[in-house]
């Protein structure tokens, strides 16, 4: 009975140490999302490799609604939040300047994502003198 | 009167002779399980110390995908919990964790969440009968007052989160089999958080439904060992009445105690527990914990 009882622990205890390495790493890629209402598209292309708990730098595009580069972009308000658990990340080293020469086009530095998994982008933003928000899904590894 | 008190009295003395330490037990109590602490019909008053430490954090995405985890890099816990029985049936335990998260450069200490839990035998094992399982419901209710996720002050490392950030209410019914050397028992638990407003925004967690299974073998009167896994899944997240699509989470969790009866009235728990372990998960978190427990019977 004893023999029993003994095989019966081990076998479970080795399924779980093998069950313990699953699931994939996530990778992380640029993103672009549209505006709630129609009014601009955003485009993220990240500057530095994409990491959580640690600064990273994304390249900010807008384009207005018929595709072509924003003329005039401001009031940039950039968000990162991860909407399955509710809660955002400290934003006080984040900076946005423009890039010189250009309209449409930012710099965002000091992004810091507090952990990884399924973050999004909230951005608002008035793009050619219309204000609307818009939400760029960022898969932090 | 004078009966009815010589029968519980014997009742006891039989209990406590025949059956303990190696009959009771539950498939939700313990370090891998809900509730850490549990009496035993003839124990009156108990005293529980627990000291463990998690590591190995990563956090598991909605893919079920491994992500860097957030917070501590290790996290060191002690936690008391004293338990008092109001009849051979009936008993309260009331449980104080404490944490000390350590992060890359610095750590910090701080209580967390406390745990009131009382359980009612409605089935007691029969040392006669050794198929009828002994049969306990479970109520408990965990108010929210430690720093959570939605009020940390520490915003990039989430060193000072020492709790979920929501009360709940839980039920549940424990069943167990442990008239034998082998052992074996099932739980089922049903968790309420209560919706809380941060910052203007009300989060409303969902439901979260927990199964247990535990099986195990008395090797002596003083030495035992039980095995079990968690299933707990959780609906979802709803933020200002709008439920947040994929914030369901699911995890798998193992755990594998070594009990040992230094006497009747004493007994350290080694448990070793992993969550996130097998199968599929997802918006959770992966960690290993490590716990040495001591239990002490003040009162029979």
């Amino acid at each position: 009975m004893k023999i029993k009882g003994l095989i019966l622990v081990a076998f479970m205890g080795l399924t779980a140490a093998h069950c313990g390495d699953q699931g994939n790493n996530v990778t992380a890629s640029n993103g672009s999302g549209s505006s709630a209402l129609n009014h601009y598209t955003a485009k993220l292309d990240w500057q530095s490799p994409l990491a959580a708990r640690t600064p990273v730098s994304a390249k900010l595009t807008f384009l207005a609604s018929n595709g072509l580069p924003a003329q005039s972009v401001s009031n940039i308000k950039f968000n990162p939040w991860m909407p399955s658990m509710g809660h955002g990340t400290s934003t006080a080293d984040q900076r946005i300047t423009a890039v010189s020469g250009t309209s449409n086009e930012f710099l965002v530095t000091g992004i810091f994502f507090s952990m990884g998994g399924d973050w999004e982008i909230q951005l608002t933003a008035t793009v050619d003198g219309t204000t609307d928000q818009a939400a760029i899904a960022v898969s932090v590894p | 009167m004078l009966k009815l008190a010589a029968k519980t009295v014997a009742a006891s003395l039989i209990l406590g002779c025949t059956l303990l330490p190696k009959a009771f037990g539950c498939a939700s109590c313990g370090s891998g399980g809900d509730d850490p602490l549990i009496l035993y019909p003839n124990e009156r008053d108990k005293t529980f110390l627990a000291l463990g430490r998690t590591s190995g954090f990563r956090n598991v995405n909605a893919s079920g995908g491994l992500a860097t985890a957030g917070g501590p890099n290790e996290r060191e816990n002690l936690t008391l919990a004293y338990g008092h029985s109001f009849s051979l049936r009936s008993f309260a335990t009331i449980t104080v964790p404490t944490f000390r998260n350590v992060g890359a450069e610095d750590a910090v200490s701080g209580v967390g969440d406390p745990l009131i839990a009382t359980r009612y035998t409605i089935l007691m094992p029969d040392i006669t009968e050794p198929l009828i399982p002994q049969v306990q419901l479970i109520a408990s209710f965990k108010p929210s007052q430690a720093r959570s996720v939605h009020n940390s002050k520490d915003s990039k490392e989430l060193l000072d989160i020492f709790g979920t950030g929501f009360s709940d209410a839980r039920a549940g019914i424990d069943i167990w089999f442990g008239q034998t050397a082998q052992k074996f028992g099932l739980a089922q638990t049903i968790t309420q958080p209560l919706t809380r407003t941060y910052d203007g925004v009300q989060y409303r967690p969902g439901l979260t439904a927990r199964s247990t299974a535990t099986t195990g073998y008395q090797w002596t009167s003083a030495v035992k060992t039980l095995i079990g896994v968690n299933r707990e899944q959780n609906l979802g997240l709803t933020v200002d009445g709008v439920h947040i699509g994929s914030s369901e989470q699911l995890n798998h969790s193992i755990f594998v105690t070594q009990d040992y009866y230094p006497s009747v009235s004493q007994l350290i728990r080694f448990t070793i527990s992993k969550q996130a372990a097998f199968g599929a998960n997802k918006n959770t978190a992966q960690s290993s914990t490590f716990t040495l427990a001591f239990q002490r019977t003040i009162r029979s």
